[in-house]
């Protein structure tokens, strides 16, 4: 089956989901929950966090499929983003947690505390979870894993404390003693670079610096 | 920072949250941004996808599967989830009431806080002291008043709230029903889905089958057309054959050698097949070049009287033809026979030229 046709595929079975199938959900879930918990593994690393950020995200799914507009984003790429969003959230709040040295039971104590403390750089809002070149998801894991190893240590090591790690740029700089402006241009080199070493992506667009 | 920069870093999820609401702001109004981030958020989510999967346990599965089967619980979370923009739906949804919402509204406005109103309402209604205090019949009187017509008010309102109770309870049942009849038809759908795309694909492979055997039959009918035409020369090759070898076992068959007669032609030789008591002969040409379409070689029959017109032909590359000449008298009517160029098609009198073959019979 092409993408296209998965994609087709999905958005068909997301119009089921909304009439509340039952059937329809299960088949979006077998197709992605490995994706979604795998994502939700890689930032967590811990079995029963995961399984709660892959619950949420198919959760989410479920209770907004009707505001869903296809044409906006295809699902697969909406519940990745929706499970990296939820996980980054969840690190950040274990992080606080044990920073005011609370347990894991005084979750409500540490979810109150977040709201103060946290520095998220976005709350989580579905429009954000849109993606309109559905054609880039056709490259393969592996095509860009490469790119991705390509790069330069410096490059690579600010993609995973922002993407993986949920640090802000302030805590890049700091963690790595870098100066700001440093890690600012590397965030945008390397995902210069990555959109280089793809080229099915198309060209970068330009934007006069005033 | 350049623009750049911060759009990269908001989409790696980098900023801070003053910064990142800030972007946003700026985002709204500017296509440009938008583009821009809309780039980078293709690169964040394939790199999201390429980490690798890993399969949850299937006790997740359950437990999911188990949440969203009781939708009204799912539904009752959002309600009261105040960070869920879209499903505040207020007055305005209240003119497409699904059976879902009008059990919601049911449960809101109708139910629950029917209760609390009455154990609102009834504490504030406190008798004042003097009343009491006075103790007058004429108080008691309207103590006893006020008191029955309370517990008529509160009788008719528990009869209320268990009348609507009942109707949520009715409500229920026929969202279940509703729900269920759903479900069923969804279900269908996406089996008629799954037919669906088989007999596309049976359709598509039958199409397939066609197309190959119509291009088969196509090649075949070629092929037979080629093998007749083949068999057809052969045909007429034979029936060529046949009448020069009946021409040539003919009792008194004679043989006149005819040389050519000038120029280019000098080298030619025409052998001409014939019995005198007959009137076909079959003639071997040699070494006559070959003409081309717009001319043609033509045989001469020739008596004292008159040069009558016979066979046309032509000579292949190798500058030979072999030709049966039919004639309507015997051939020992005939004292010369003689070929001439002619235009195509031939001619009734002979080119002016001369015949560039000619001998005696």
């Amino acid at each position: 089956m092409t993408t296209s046709d998965t994609q087709a595929e999905d958005a068909r079975l997301l119009r089921l989901v909304a009439l509340h199938s039952r059937d329809a959900f299960e088949m979006l879930y077998d197709r992605y929950a490995g994706q979604v918990y795998g994502i939700a593994q890689r930032i967590l690393e811990d079995r029963s966090a995961s399984e709660e950020v892959t619950q949420e995200t198919f959760l989410r799914l479920w209770r907004r499929a009707e505001q869903f507009d296809a044409a906006r984003g295809n699902v697969r790429s909406w519940l990745l983003t929706m499970a990296h969003r939820l996980a980054i959230d969840a690190l950040r709040r274990r992080r606080v947690r044990r920073a005011l040295g609370l347990d894991r039971h005084s979750e409500q104590q540490a979810a109150e505390a977040s709201e103060a403390d946290l520095q998220p750089g976005w709350d989580i809002r579905d429009e954000d979870a849109d993606v309109h070149e559905e054609a880039a998801l056709n490259i393969s894991r592996q095509r860009v894993r490469q790119a991705i190893a390509g790069l330069s240590e410096p490059h690579r090591r600010v993609i995973e404390l922002a993407f993986f790690s949920g640090l802000t740029h302030r805590e890049i700089a700091e963690r790595l003693g870098e100066p700001l402006g440093t890690v600012h241009s590397r965030a945008r080199q390397a995902l210069l670079m990555l959109r280089q070493k793809l080229p099915e992506l198309g060209p970068e667009p330009g934007l006069n610096e005033a | 920072m350049t623009q750049e920069e911060k759009i990269a870093l908001y989409a790696l999820g980098a900023l801070e949250a003053d910064e990142a609401e800030a972007l946003r702001r700026e985002l709204a109004d500017s296509p440009e941004l938008q583009e821009l981030l809309a780039r980078d958020r293709v690169v964040a989510t394939l790199i999201l996808a390429s980490v690798e999967p890993v399969q949850p346990s299937p006790d997740l599965k359950q437990r999911l599967m188990e949440q969203i089967n009781d939708s009204w619980a799912a539904e009752s979370v959002i309600d009261s989830s105040a960070s869920e923009p879209a499903m505040s739906t207020g007055s305005a949804g209240a003119a497409v009431l699904s059976p879902r919402r009008i059990l919601r509204k049911a449960r809101t406005e109708g139910f629950t806080p029917s209760f609390t109103r009455l154990r609102d309402e009834r504490p504030r209604r406190t008798w004042p002291v003097w009343v009491l205090s006075g103790l007058s019949m004429a108080a008691t009187v309207v103590a006893l008043a006020v008191a029955i017509v309370l517990a008529i008010r509160l009788g008719q309102s528990e009869t209320e709230a268990s009348a609507l109770r009942q109707q949520v309870a009715q409500l229920h049942i026929e969202a279940g029903a509703i729900q269920k009849s759903r479900d069923e038809a969804t279900a269908r759908i996406l089996q008629l889905e799954r037919d669906l795309t088989q007999l596309r694909s049976t359709l598509a492979q039958a199409q397939q089958a066609l197309d190959r055997s119509r291009a088969e039959s196509q090649q075949l009918g070629e092929d037979i057309a080629a093998l007749r035409a083949v068999v057809a020369e052969k045909e007429a090759a034979l029936t060529q054959a046949q009448t020069e070898l009946s021409v040539l076992l003919q009792p008194n068959v004679r043989v006149a050698v005819l040389p050519g007669v000038a120029g280019t032609f000098r080298n030619a030789t025409v052998t001409v097949f014939y019995a005198p008591q007959s009137t076909t002969a079959y003639l071997s040409v040699t070494n006559l070049p070959s003409l081309p379409p717009d001319q043609t070689y033509q045989v001469w029959l020739i008596n004292r009287n008159q040069r009558l017109p016979s066979t046309v032909f032509n000579t292949d590359a190798s500058g030979t033809s072999r030709l049966i000449v039919q004639s309507a008298q015997p051939f020992s009517a005939f004292q010369n026979i003689g070929v001439t160029v002619e235009p195509a098609g031939g001619s009734q009198t002979p080119n002016p030229a001369g015949p560039i073959v000619l001998g005696r019979l």
